[in-house]
């Protein structure tokens, strides 16, 4: 068991959009989806247990081992170099580690499953999904720029063999083969596997964020289990 | 460039301990053997030169053909390191050498074929069907007799075996690898490895052969089994983040191109090749 000083804890930013629901009654100064929330980062903190499900799917599988994939879909397609960034950065409200951090902007890359997913990122959802997050990761690299990538890259062989390990005792090589097709796309054009949204800082909204992330230390510092 | 296999097996060092290994009168052979293997291989002609040269060398100590077909012993591709696997006819070969074995066998046993199993001996009664493949193999026996007259067998179930690949070969739990392609190779050996493991007289080369299979050799004695180990999204990333550094090093074309990846230099291996390439331009 952990002693946590929750004054001082740190969000990391993929978790901020957690922060900011507001409650359904006015007299509350915290929501419930909130409240759940910061439960399980009390459990994980203090006692060191983390929910399987929330790191071992194989969307963020695929989103780990694909990245540099990702990374380099999108220099063909801007025809500038980038690098992964694997420098944790801090500051007193957020840690995190950028994906990529250019001159004048942080880049978030999300890789998309398939080609269904891919096409269903619609770009008001996705601004609205990511918005804190990369807010947060733009206070913490200070730039006033920051792009969401969505980038559609095949899948490692490892994963494909593992959709369709059941599928197999069904289907002859022929027709398995054919739904292998789903997990790849190199035969699609790099420029339409490629979707960048824009996103500007806002002091404003950065000190709506901050006003929230002291009320979850105060919830999180009264919670007993 | 990149050392092929032959490059590396010439370094004295490396030479100095095959012909301390295997004498001078089959080092040459040997690495014309090893030389063949890669290069009808790309897997294994990419892998780390080490465990290739040190999958093979265990192969010839254990005085079994290297060459896939022949079924005695394989050398495979896994991630990025050659690891050495025993066939079925590997084990036969060995347990015959020893000349303490009248019989060594395996089979696949068919629907029907199983008469009676007597729990406390493990002894198994079949009838073997006449017209036997056309119906479905439902296990695999192996069977062993020694010349002291002392008999015994090994039956497992196809589900057992399928249980058995899966537990200890993460490639057979994806559905790919050996255990996929080649199931009754690897259902046959495995019934046969048991079979010596648990009851047969152990020799020198048994032991060894039992140890190295489905190992990486690490080093003389020191083996490590890779394909038991998860396959890990952060280990694949990083060798991915790692390659794509290496190819920005070696395509830069000025300093300032080379030096856009300065600060990604995460492992030593990198800051060799950027201060070789720093040194290049410089020159």
């Amino acid at each position: 068991m952990n002693t946590i000083n929750w004054s001082t804890y740190k969000f990391h930013p993929s978790s901020v959009k957690n922060l900011m629901i507001e409650p359904r009654l006015k007299s509350e100064t915290i929501s419930e989806t909130t409240k759940a929330y910061l439960l399980e980062v009390y459990i994980e903190e203090v006692y060191g247990r983390r929910k399987i499900e929330s790191v071992a799917n194989k969307f963020m599988r695929k989103g780990t081992m694909c990245e540099t994939d990702s990374i380099e879909l999108l220099e063909r397609v801007k025809g500038e170099t980038f690098f992964k960034n694997n420098n944790q950065l801090t500051n007193a409200w957020f840690v995190g580690t950028p994906d990529v951090i250019a001159i004048d902007k942080v880049i978030d890359i999300k890789t998309s499953w398939d080609l269904w997913t891919f096409a269903g990122v619609d770009e008001d959802q996705a601004k609205k999904d990511y918005y804190y997050q990369v807010l947060a990761y733009m206070d913490l690299t200070k730039t006033q720029k920051a792009e969401l990538v969505y980038c559609l890259v095949s899948t490692p062989p490892e994963m494909i063999n593992d959709e369709m390990y059941r599928p197999s005792f069904y289907m002859d090589e022929v027709e398995s083969e054919k739904y292998r097709n789903n997990y790849k796309f190199d035969d699609i054009d790099e420029k339409s596997r490629v979707k960048i949204y824009t996103f500007d800082y806002s002091e404003e909204d950065i000190e709506r964020v901050e006003s929230k992330i002291v009320l979850a230390r105060e919830y999180l510092a009264s919670i007993k289990i | 460039m990149t050392q092929s296999i032959v490059e590396y097996m010439a370094e004295p060092q490396v030479r100095e301990n095959i012909v301390k290994t295997l004498g001078a009168n089959k080092t040459n052979s040997f690495i014309a053997n090893v030389a063949s293997l890669a290069s009808g291989n790309e897997a294994l002609m990419n892998c780390d030169k080490k465990s290739l040269m040190l999958a093979c060398l265990t192969a010839t100590t254990l005085d079994l053909p290297i060459n896939q077909n022949l079924g005695f012993a394989y050398i495979i591709a896994y991630k990025d390191k050659a690891q050495f696997q025993m066939g079925y006819k590997g084990f036969i070969q060995l347990a015959q050498r020893s000349g303490k074995f009248k019989t060594i066998n395996v089979t696949d046993v068919k629907e029907g074929e199983i008469k009676s199993l007597d729990r406390l001996t493990g002894d198994i009664a079949f009838e073997w069907a006449e017209d036997r493949l056309k119906l479905q193999t439902v296990g695999y026996v192996a069977y062993m007799e020694l010349l002291n007259g002392f008999k015994k067998s090994l039956y497992m179930t196809v589900k057992e075996l399928e249980g058995h690949g899966n537990k200890y070969s993460q490639t057979a739990k994806r559905g790919f690898g050996l255990w996929k392609d080649d199931f009754d190779a690897m259902a046959s050996k495995t019934v046969i490895k048991l079979l010596l493991a648990r009851y047969a007289p152990m020799t020198v080369d048994i032991q060894k052969a039992q140890l190295a299979d489905q190992a990486v050799i690490v080093d003389e004695d020191q083996y490590e089994y890779v394909d038991n180990k998860p396959i890990l999204a952060g280990e694949i990333a990083q060798g991915k983040e790692v390659a794509k550094i290496i190819k920005h090093i070696e395509d830069s074309k000025t300093i300032e191109e080379l030096q856009m990846c300065e600060e990604f230099l995460t492992t030593p291996e990198l800051q060799d090749k950027f201060n070789e390439k720093l040194k290049e331009f410089k020159q």
